[in-house]
């Protein structure tokens, strides 16, 4: 039992990260990396927590949210898929943009009493964004294993030219995935501002976004290893706060780098076995990079 | 994230002092710099409302300030622009900011220094001031401890520092004056805001069957929210939060820094300046307590009420023995107050705080 409720508090503490993940694991397996995230989350918690705020509702503020993502998004395929500008370079760009438009525009909302997403009274501290995550979740591993739709993103993936000759638009199927991962991670963003944290303020997300990158990888590009990818990051955090609360003679500065250490040795011990899951057209983003 | 904040840093420092230089009267400039938001409902707010009091009862003075200045050498950058610009006298706010003070100070002896809570004033120019706010944190942890039925309170801190260490002594010390055995988790988020990490901390003191949240942190909200949707009673910090929780809010430990600040630019504007330690209390109106919650019972703010009284004279110890810490050994002997510099520097729990420091 005990167990069980571990497991549903890290994925209510780690929901934000569902939608982070799911949204660039899209982006990967059509082979664009997009380190934007950390500022399309941010831009996602901020435009979310300013429009519900503003319009008085949290699902009005949860859909900005996953606009605002979307912008972003958009700004990044304008630069890495239109412009030809290095992707590495550009998602860097969008990180920075909106770590800093939400902490300028979203100075106001810092201290603001927003409407947020009240817990349901199903299971611990569930809201919406939490039933919302799984929801996604389940259709896009549906269409990405079971639909034309999925296979056709992965083959991108895999390589751009055959699916070219193929007969498809592979720089339409990319811009396509990197909206729709876009939109997911501002979705993350604002379930983080509206539905776990209730607040607003400047770089709220800590580093959520890079983590969700991270685990892309653990997750071996695979949508169905999303989840489990997400929660064994998530129970590390939670144990490391549960260690806390007993007592447990361990400075809590470092317990709280157990979750990174998991992370960090769940990558190490599949990183053998994972060779062959990253997408092949993902290498020639770095290839570019070698001069 | 070092990176951007320096480049916002050095933006927002840019824009404000930009600005400011071009007023061309010669008002005594004070800069006041900020480790988070002004607007956060906790430290930095009450601290600008500090600066906010000296800009209206003190006149000839303008103030200008840096917010979210992280504590690392982005303070040396914002206040040797500040000193460029010609500002007289610097507070500089957060704890961590007291060793660039203190680097900074001899070589501009023409400006003064300020810093919140610093362990002593080392330079002519640079000064110390704090308030003995744990008084307050005291009687907030009286008004949980009557409150309580489970006995546990939890306790959302920041940082393993004596000034939080204090607060979570004081408060557990309040609690179980009224309530025997009352026992404080603490859960230590090690980030002066991380809301994620606060709300996942509250959540988790809850599901250990406490009833009573407190924090330490810069922002009071997350954990004000999640203290009013598990039906949690709230004791807040810094700043009356009581509309993040409006059921559930109880009282709390306010600063109020305003009269305290005024009294230091005045002799800094007229050239009588002397850098000491200034401590502020109850009785200086330094310290203050939030107004009750609608959850309180009228015998408890009578009982809180009188002991106001009693705290307000500096004579009427907080610490004083018997004080055992976390493994029971003897601190401080009956009837024995606790050394100041055990005070100041405070590095252990008190007996039946369930958390670890180092």
């Amino acid at each position: 039992m005990q167990a069980l409720d571990l497991v549903v508090t890290a994925f209510a503490i780690c929901t934000p990260l569902i939608y982070a993940v799911i949204g660039e694991t899209i982006a990967q397996r059509a082979g664009v990396i997009n380190l934007g995230i950390e500022g399309q989350m941010l831009m996602g918690a901020f435009a979310g927590y300013a429009a519900a705020f503003a319009f008085g509702n949290p699902w009005l503020g949860f859909l900005v949210g996953g606009v605002a993502g979307f912008g972003m998004s958009a700004l990044f395929a304008t630069m890495a898929l239109w412009a030809g500008v290095n992707q590495i370079t550009s998602g860097l760009a969008i990180f920075l943009l909106g770590s800093g438009l939400s902490a300028f525009y979203g100075r106001p909302f810092v201290g603001s009493n927003a409407p947020t997403f009240p817990d349901l009274g199903l299971v611990k501290e569930f809201n919406a964004t939490n039933i919302v995550a799984i929801l996604l979740l389940a259709a896009i591993v549906y269409i990405f294993y079971r639909t034309p739709l999925g296979i056709i993103v992965k083959a991108v993936g895999a390589s751009a030219d055959s699916t070219f000759l193929a007969g498809f638009s592979p720089k339409k199927i990319r811009y396509a995935a990197v909206l729709t991962g876009g939109f997911l991670s501002g979705l993350g963003g604002a379930a983080l501002s509206l539905g776990y944290a209730n607040s607003w303020t400047e770089g709220m997300t800590h580093g959520m976004g890079w983590i969700a990158v991270a685990l892309v990888v653990v997750a071996a590009w695979e949508p169905l290893y999303v989840l489990p990818a997400v929660l064994i990051y998530g129970i590390a955090s939670m144990v490391a706060l549960i260690m806390q609360t007993r007592g447990i003679p361990i400075s809590p500065y470092l317990l709280q780098t157990i979750p990174y250490i998991v992370a960090l040795a769940v990558m190490a011990f599949f990183a053998s076995s994972k060779q062959n899951a990253v997408p092949r057209e993902l290498k020639k983003v770095f290839a570019e990079l070698d001069f | 994230m070092p990176v951007i904040r320096t480049f916002a840093l050095a933006l927002v420092a840019f824009i404000a002092l930009g600005s400011a230089s071009t007023i061309a009267d010669t008002p005594f400039k004070v800069g006041y710099i900020y480790v988070g938001p002004v607007d956060d409902y906790g430290y930095n707010y009450a601290q600008n409302q500090g600066r906010l009091y000296v800009q209206s009862h003190v006149p000839g003075v303008e103030t200008t300030y840096v917010e979210n200045v992280p504590e690392n050498a982005d303070v040396d950058r914002v206040m040797e622009r500040m000193i460029q610009d010609g500002y007289k006298m610097i507070f500089a706010t957060s704890y961590g900011y007291y060793g660039n003070a203190k680097k900074l100070a001899p070589a501009n002896t023409g400006v003064i220094f300020e810093h919140s809570g610093g362990p002593a004033a080392v330079a002519p120019n640079l000064g110390t001031y704090w308030s003995e706010v744990y008084r307050a944190v005291y009687l907030s942890g009286v008004v949980a401890g009557k409150m309580t039925k489970t006995g546990k309170l939890g306790f959302v801190a920041a940082h393993p520092i004596p000034q939080v260490l204090n607060n979570i002594n004081a408060f557990a010390l309040g609690a179980q004056s009224v309530h025997p055995g009352a026992q404080v988790y603490v859960l230590f988020t090690g980030s002066w805001a991380n809301p994620a990490q606060e709300s996942a901390a509250a959540h988790q003191l809850v599901s250990n069957g406490v009833d009573v949240l407190t924090d330490h942190q810069d922002n009071p909200i997350p954990v004000a929210r999640v203290a009013e949707e598990s039906k949690a009673y709230f004791v807040g910090y810094e700043a009356d939060a009581s509309k993040f929780a409006p059921t559930m809010w109880l009282t709390g430990a306010m600063f109020n820094w305003g009269p305290m600040e005024a009294d230091l630019v005045k002799p800094a504007m007229s050239g009588s300046f002397k850098a000491t330690s200034v401590v502020g209390n109850f009785e200086t109106g330094a310290v203050q307590l939030a107004p009750f919650g609608p959850a309180v019972p009228t015998a408890v703010k009578t009982m809180v009420a009188s002991l106001k009284v009693k705290y307000s004279k500096p004579d009427a110890k907080v610490f004083v023995g018997p004080i055992y810490d976390q493994s029971g050994k003897l601190v401080a002997a009956a009837g024995t107050p606790m050394k100041p510099e055990m005070i100041d520097g405070m590095n252990f729990f008190v007996k039946g705080v369930v958390g670890t420091l180092h």
